[in-house]
């Protein structure tokens, strides 16, 4: 922690703030045209029906879907909104959210070129991941009552009221009021993400942070709490991480290729419009011990160095 | 009425960014490459606001929707109190710049060397003398760098570090590179100048290391430039 801290890092943190704010916003407006598109022109009842009943079939249909949607947390999150609301399962929903971060083209390529000496990282990053949100999602297949984990209750609230003075709800008209309306719900918690994301980087030089990390155990657990406070977007993360390879093993590094696109601060806070606190805690309680897990495991079986 | 709430955080945010990518300025908050997204964006925003505008008078709003607004309302007021400038030395020192200095053991691949000595860039010879297998073949080479002071008690006397920050996506994940440059006098420097060195290559010793080191032979103030950061594609 600092005890001083001066004026130029005020403003930096004022920058920084408005830097994630700037490069995430897009990706909020792509999630949200996304989900307006699905509510207004996607039949719900023909689009659960073509999920398969089977829980595990289930989540690799959410992983599977998320492939198709490289567009960062900040817009699988609307889109994963709109899942809930059409009524999609728990546990769909859940592993689409922790696997669409990494199982797309676009982070497939970028991590292997920044890891261009070290293929397997690619691999590993993928794999893991997908498993990880598999298990994550299985164990939320358990789950009876849906509604009480998630938001479904008030974001069906919010919609009847929106369009409650609509007369004539033509399509386009729609379209608008459900991307706007979610544009806000969104940004809210963007703006507050970003303020956090900004005065923790700030107020914990992030050299502490890397710095805590020498040992095996540490040094896992010193970059998954990078992969939590650096905000970064998965689709370039890899090039974050890579600069790392001077200091950490590569496993060390692949803890925060995998925990980082599933949970940060940005993208708790804007859990936060899909699920109830308790779903979000559990969700990442349980992907930092598996994603800690399975370093762990790898550890023990793989011998990797740049 | 929170109609026109809504319309002015719309089209604000939209005339934020435009104004960033219209002064070309928006390469101090993020990378470049994703102009084309919040372009993209800023077309749909003002596209919302019109709809706002003309068609959005019967959305019934509530207080969360109107907090958002106003939120946003927050951050456009913000942007135009703060300074837009590169990150400064302290986030650099924050960021933990001296371990990034090129240690001549570090065995990492080879890059291709094209480009003349002088004309390299300060984050250039960074990544030669971090990542070639024999840095000491560049000792006697002249170079011409521009970076920003970055000083620390722990250096050698007379030293102080040249750095530049790259960045990946936005500038959250910036991370410093430097180089150590021997100076005659590191009281002339402040954390946070920009300045032009020239000098040449040169051995030296941090924490126990052989680095390469820049002599400093002139060394002019010069201001932010206009593109203070590299990126990492």
């Amino acid at each position: 922690m600092k005890s001083f801290i001066s004026t130029s890092e005020l403003v930096d943190g004022g920058l920084i703030f408005l830097g994630i704010i700037i490069e995430a916003f897009p990706f909020v407006i792509l999630g949200v045209l996304i989900s307006g598109f699905i509510r207004v022109y996607i039949n719900p009842k023909r689009l659960m029906r073509l999920l398969p009943k089977n829980p595990l079939l289930g989540c690799m249909a959410g992983s599977t879907i998320g492939f198709f949607f490289p567009v960062c947390e900040c817009g699988n999150i609307p889109v994963a909104r709109r899942l809930i609301a059409q009524g999609a399962p728990l546990h769909v929903v859940i592993t689409f959210l922790l696997s669409a971060p990494v199982f797309n083209p676009i982070v497939i390529v970028s991590t292997a070129v920044a890891f261009r000496t070290l293929p397997i990282i690619v691999v590993l990053r993928v794999v893991i991941s997908i498993v990880i949100a598999l298990i994550v999602g299985l164990l939320f297949s358990r789950v009876k009552k849906t509604d009480e984990w998630t938001q479904a209750e008030q974001i069906h609230k919010q919609e009847s009221d929106h369009t409650a003075c609509f007369h004539h709800i033509d399509g386009i008209d729609k379209f608008f009021s459900n991307a706007i309306s979610e544009f806000f719900e969104m940004m809210r918690y963007l703006v507050g993400g970003a303020f956090i994301a900004a005065a923790i980087q700030v107020i914990v030089p992030r050299q502490i942070l890397s710095g805590l990390g020498k040992g095996t155990i540490s040094s896992i657990l010193s970059m998954m709490l990078l992969g939590l406070v650096v905000s970064i977007c998965s689709t370039v993360d890899a090039f974050f991480a890579v600069s790392y390879s001077g200091q950490f093993s590569p496993l060390a590094i692949l803890a925060f290729l995998i925990f980082g696109p599933m949970v940060d601060i940005k993208s708790l806070l804007m859990m936060r419009t899909l699920f109830k606190t308790k779903t979000i805690v559990l969700i990442s309680l349980l992907s930092a011990s598996l994603t800690f897990l399975s370093i762990l495991i790898l550890h023990v079986y793989l011998n990797l160095s740049f | 009425m929170t109609r026109f709430l809504d319309f002015i955080a719309l089209l604000g945010l939209a005339l934020l960014t435009s104004f960033l990518s219209g002064t070309d300025q928006i390469g101090l908050l993020i990378n470049p490459r994703y102009e084309i997204l919040v372009s993209f964006g800023s077309a749909c925003l003002i596209m919302g606001a019109l709809w706002t505008l003309f068609r959005g008078k019967s959305i019934r709003r509530d207080r969360s929707h109107v907090t958002s607004a106003i939120l946003i309302l927050f951050v456009l007021v913000f942007s135009t109190q703060i300074p837009l400038r590169s990150l400064s030395s302290e986030t650099a020192l924050n960021r933990g710049v001296e371990s990034r200095v090129p240690t001549i053991d570090e065995l990492k691949f080879t890059e291709a060397l094209n480009t003349p000595s002088k004309e390299r860039t300060l984050t250039e010879w960074v990544r030669i003398l971090t990542q070639h297998p024999d840095p000491r073949i560049f000792f006697g080479q002249k170079v011409v760098l521009e970076g920003m002071v970055a000083k620390l008690p722990s250096l050698p006397e007379n030293t102080l570090m040249l750095s530049r920050f790259v960045v990946a996506c936005c500038i959250a994940d910036a991370r410093p590179l430097a180089l150590l440059v021997t100076v005659p006098n590191t009281e002339e420097w402040e954390n946070s100048d920009w300045i032009r060195v020239s000098g040449t290559i040169e051995s030296g010793e941090f924490e126990g290391k052989q680095r390469g080191f820049v002599s400093a032979e002139n060394i002019q103030i010069i201001d932010e430039p206009k593109n203070p950061y590299e990126y990492e594609y």
